[in-house]
């Protein structure tokens, strides 16, 4: 345990909130509260006295609503007793994770990523191998590099489409290939698809849904980023039959259910909050356009992202670190951003910036951002912007 | 296609605010649209592979454009000041073309005009808003029009509405003071012929007019760095 760094977030947090002045682009969650249509379920259900434990699996009603949401939305069918109500994405991670190991077993999985994966997979006693995607070419993950991490110690892949922190999203063929693999050396698949429906260009894969995939995937998803609940803690998890049992388990003996009125709010965002999706939705694709333009713009070359809410462009031509690059910025113009190397290794070379924040904000961060790329010594040829970055 | 039907149909529905955007010429619009879109697809049928794949990508560029041209009149809805520099790269479209669309839109009466949201109570102006339910007798032949007419072309008359219920028109009015408003209602509005009876309802607080707040809002409770 104690061989695990706290996040290096944290770190960053600790040092900008001390600080006046701030925009930060450092936050992982949306701008939007979430939807009042919601808000008001989760008061009514509190008034009305539904703050009992439910099933451990969660509320029936809501474990069906989930059921027939992904038939409808990606034609991938799950029976009920396949579904799990988890508190938060977290918390399906490291069911899967634990429901899946045996100590030594090695999990493949994209780089840059979410902090919590290589912690997560080292607290279930498995080994992290870390697959590493480019900026060059879109932080598109190849499936040659999967296989060519297999051992005959892996035992699963997880992956994360639209990612953190980069916002590339995977295409179709690729993911088949990816499955392909997993079928041929026998792998569980953990598929993290918090960011399904922050999708802006091209359709999202639920992986669930490719040829051979849904007997041996895990598909991790909830309510967070779609509908503005991060706060709630409320997701979902679909596995396989034994393998949703042994979540199960663990979930029962650990958490018991997630709370009763916010599975509630979570049945009325599900059932009803589809076009308060869809508005905000819009509003992060043009806050997206415009942002990304500008980094690029103003010598911040950044792919496009084509999902989440991260833009995450290259700081390699300042000769600057990550971590270096974030608190000049932070220290000298006031605007957070989340060092690259947060995401691991090979994040180095990028920072996280998060443009689900007021567009006011975001118009005086790129202006503030300007003027502290003029003042850099750097070698901005070197930062020759390809059209196509700029192709937004 | 036939969603933007539907979507131009709630909209009629709609009393626009910041900008005033005549919705019956947007769904002219969207009719004709459609009517490229059904016609072309009829031709489509007949035509051969290459025309047909030439077409098809025609199709999806009317699409598209349609699905801009809402957008940009929406980003406008919100904040008519925008500078078409700003809505270009939000929407992904050139800054000139921006421009164009604006002002065919102005020509054709599709955004009417441009005009400010004021808390004028929070200036220390008061002012008096009152929502009158009209009962009339229609005309022959002039149905609720005239009346209507008769009606709108006083200054102190905000807003006329022909609605479903109890009674024929929604009136709002608006005065320096409840007296004077009282007046209106008693010498103009309820003295027209045809007019049956009148019902006034004075306005005592405003929350949210048109989709603006005017109390204060939500503050952002997020922490400064998440993952």
């Amino acid at each position: 345990m104690t061989a695990t760094p706290p996040s290096g977030i944290r770190r960053f947090f600790d040092i900008a909130a001390q600080m006046d002045d701030v925009i930060s682009l450092s936050v992982g969650e949306p701008d939007f509260v979430t939807p009042w249509r919601i808000r008001e379920a989760g008061i009514y259900a509190i008034e009305h006295g539904f703050t009992a434990y439910t099933s451990n699996a969660g509320l029936p009603r809501l474990i069906q609503a989930i059921s027939e949401y992904l038939y409808t939305r990606y034609q991938v069918h799950y029976d009920e007793d396949q579904i799990l109500i988890t508190v938060g994405v977290s918390e399906g991670l490291d069911l899967a994770l634990r429901a899946i190991l045996n100590t030594g077993d090695e999990v493949i999985y994209a780089e840059p990523c979410y902090v919590s994966y290589a912690p997560g997979i080292r607290f279930a006693g498995g080994i992290p191998v870390a697959v590493h995607t480019q900026g060059d070419d879109g932080f598109r993950i190849h499936p040659e590099d999967i296989e060519a991490a297999v051992t005959p110690k892996t035992k699963a892949l997880l992956l994360c489409y639209p990612n953190n922190p980069t916002g590339a999203t995977q295409n179709r063929e690729d993911l088949q290939r990816i499955v392909d693999i997993a079928v041929k050396h026998d792998l569980y698949i953990i598929s993290d698809e918090i960011y399904d429906r922050l999708t802006y260009i091209g359709k999202h894969t639920c992986l669930s849904s490719l040829n051979g995939a849904l007997d041996r995937t895990i598909l991790l998803n909830g309510f967070s980023k779609a509908y503005a609940m991060t706060g709630w803690r409320i997701a979902y998890a679909c596995a396989p039959k034994p393998i949703a049992e042994n979540m199960l388990k663990i979930h029962q003996y650990t958490m018991l259910c997630a709370p009763h009125m916010v599975q509630l709010a979570a049945l009325e965002a599900i059932q009803k909050a589809g076009n308060d999706v869809e508005e905000m939705v819009a509003d992060y694709d043009h806050r997206r356009r415009l942002f990304v333009r500008g980094l690029n713009e103003i010598g911040l070359r950044c792919i496009e992202p084509k999902g989440a809410f991260y833009a995450f462009p290259s700081i390699r031509h300042t000769g600057l670190t990550s971590e270096q690059f974030a608190s000049k910025l932070l220290m000298e113009e006031r605007v957070a951003v989340v060092p690259g190397n947060a995401f691991g290794a090979s994040g180095e070379g990028y920072v996280r910036c998060c443009y689900a924040t007021a567009l006011s904000q975001l118009e005086e961060a790129l202006e503030r951002m300007e003027r502290f790329m003029q003042k850099m010594p750097l070698e901005r040829k070197s930062a020759n912007i390809s059209s196509e970055a700029l192709k937004i | 296609m036939y969603s933007s039907i539907a979507w131009a149909l709630v909209l009629r529905k709609i009393t626009f605010s910041k900008i005033h955007i005549q919705v019956d010429d947007l769904l002219e619009i969207v009719y004709t649209d459609t009517n490229v879109w059904m016609g072309s697809q009829s031709l489509l049928a007949h035509a051969n592979e290459d025309e047909r794949r030439v077409s098809e990508g025609n199709l999806v560029r009317m699409q598209d454009d349609m699905t801009k041209d809402r957008e940009i009149l929406k980003l406008l809805e919100q904040d008519s000041r925008m500078p078409a520099e700003r809505i270009a790269a939000m929407v992904g479209e050139d800054v000139d073309k921006v421009r164009d669309r604006i002002r065919e839109w102005e020509n054709a009466g599709i955004i009417r005009r441009y005009k400010t949201v004021i808390d004028w109570e929070r200036f220390g102006v008061e002012r008096v808003f009152a929502f009158i339910d009209v009962s009339v007798t229609p005309e022959r032949g002039a149905g609720f029009d005239d009346i209507a007419r008769r009606i709108y072309r006083y200054p102190e008359v905000h807003s006329v509405y022909l609605v479903s219920g109890g009674h024929d028109l929604r009136v709002v009015v608006e005065g320096d003071s409840m007296k004077q408003v009282a007046n209106f209602v008693a010498e103009k509005l309820a003295t027209i012929d045809r007019v049956n009876s009148t019902n006034t309802h004075f306005l005592l607080k405003k929350y949210k007019d048109d989709g603006d707040l005017f109390v204060e809002t939500d503050a952002d409770h997020r922490l400064m760095v998440t993952p």
